[in-house]
């Protein structure tokens, strides 16, 4: 059994509050903006490096839930920050995997995952402890209820299917590097670092 | 001056010139670091892993430890990069887009420059990717020829990744941290 993606971005948009977001390439992080946008959503972030960038940032503001939204193609390419982030026990940091089996992106060609690959057992071996496999949105509800409320990390699974080619998704009304800066504005409205100022920006700090 | 020798012939690692680097870094305001482990900077990522000032994290792959730095950044750390100079070559994709596109910065140490001192053939590819991909990015670099030279070019380099939102990578020669031959 599979679900739609954007039925889960639904419930994840539902159920999420105050938690940053750092999404992937792709549909995900289109389907998210239309579905559940806050300027706390960092979009576009290149295959592979969503999850170390969550870890940065969720080392950075321990205070705050970091969740990580990627593709099964993008996870492949960042296998290491799995161990890296076992290792390091961000327990404010939420790993969430949309597999698709395929790039979706990229001609809808097989990722490892539609073959012998299995990312749970990947992330598993790399020491994620805390993990959630989910096969329909009602698991996925109490999967993201559980990892936004407690000490994680938590890796999140969900096998998805593909996106309907004929499905019209709108990109984002920014560019990438808007997005940075509207999401820094957020964090330090939010209060999560000091003012972010032109010029040397000394005063970009956690706050105390 | 406290030395500690690397391995045969009478090449040693400079201590003291690992603590400058580690004090110079923390004197421009570095509080997280990214590192991969290499034998040229041994010394001084024993400090910074040591130090319970400095958030230092291992990083399996040097553009891994690059998005984790861009990340500390976005949380309003002040992040270094510690990696030998091939790490430009995984690296180049995430200085590319997260740092040129995303607009998201952070300070770069490296071992090992184009030639001077370079006295292993196994190390050549340092030679290939970094000062050439810094060159070809568009990304300022400094050399540090001079120990003496440390802080300010750190301070200075991070003043400018700040300022300019743009990274800048501070290299360090194998005279600065060995000694003899």
């Amino acid at each position: 059994m599979t679900v739609k993606r954007i039925d889960a971005l639904k419930i994840f948009a539902a159920e999420r509050k105050e938690e940053l977001v750092i999404t992937g390439v792709g549909a995900v992080g289109r389907e998210l903006y239309k579905v559940g946008h806050k300027d706390t959503n960092l979009y576009k972030i290149q295959m592979g490096f969503v999850s170390p960038m969550g870890l940065g940032l969720a080392l950075a503001l321990p205070q705050r839930k970091v969740v990580v939204i990627e593709g099964d193609g993008s996870a492949l390419m960042g296998l290491g920050a799995w161990a890296t982030i076992a290792n390091e026990v961000p327990g404010n940091l939420v790993l969430i995997v949309f597999d698709n089996g395929a790039y979706e992106g990229g001609g809808r060609h097989p990722t490892a995952t539609a073959g012998k690959t299995r990312l749970e057992v990947m992330a598993r071996g790399a020491g994620l402890e805390k993990e959630f496999i989910c096969a329909d949105l009602e698991s996925f509800q109490v999967a993201v209820k559980e990892a936004l409320a407690h000490e994680g990390p938590f890796f999140i699974l969900v096998k998805v299917e593909l996106l309907d080619p004929d499905e019209d998704i709108p990109n984002h009304p920014f560019d990438m590097t808007e997005n940075t800066y509207i999401f820094m504005r957020a964090l330090s409205q939010e209060g999560l670092v000091e003012g972010w100022v032109e010029g040397v920006s000394a005063s970009h700090r956690p706050r105390k | 001056m406290v030395m500690e020798k690397l391995r045969g012939g009478g090449v040693r690692h400079n201590v003291t010139n690992a603590s400058i680097l580690h004090r110079s870094l923390k004197e421009a305001g570095i509080d997280f670091v990214s590192l991969v482990p290499d034998s040229y900077f041994r010394e001084l990522n024993r400090l910074l892993i040591a130090d319970p000032e400095m958030r230092t994290v291992i990083a399996t792959r040097e553009d891994e430890g690059m998005a984790i730095c861009a990340g500390a950044y976005l949380g309003g750390k002040k992040p270094c990069m510690v990696m030998e100079a091939s790490g430009y070559g995984s690296g180049a994709g995430v200085l590319a887009r997260i740092c040129q596109v995303h607009h998201i910065p952070f300070l770069i140490l490296s071992s090992h420059v184009s030639g001077l001192g370079e006295m292993y053939y196994f190390h050549s590819e340092t030679r290939f990717l970094g000062e050439p991909i810094l060159r070809g990015m568009g990304i300022p670099f400094v050399v540090i020829y001079r120990i003496e030279d440390a802080p300010v070019l750190i301070r200075e380099a991070w003043l400018s990744v700040e300022g300019q939102r743009h990274p800048v990578a501070v290299m360090v020669p194998r005279h600065i941290l060995f000694e003899g031959r």
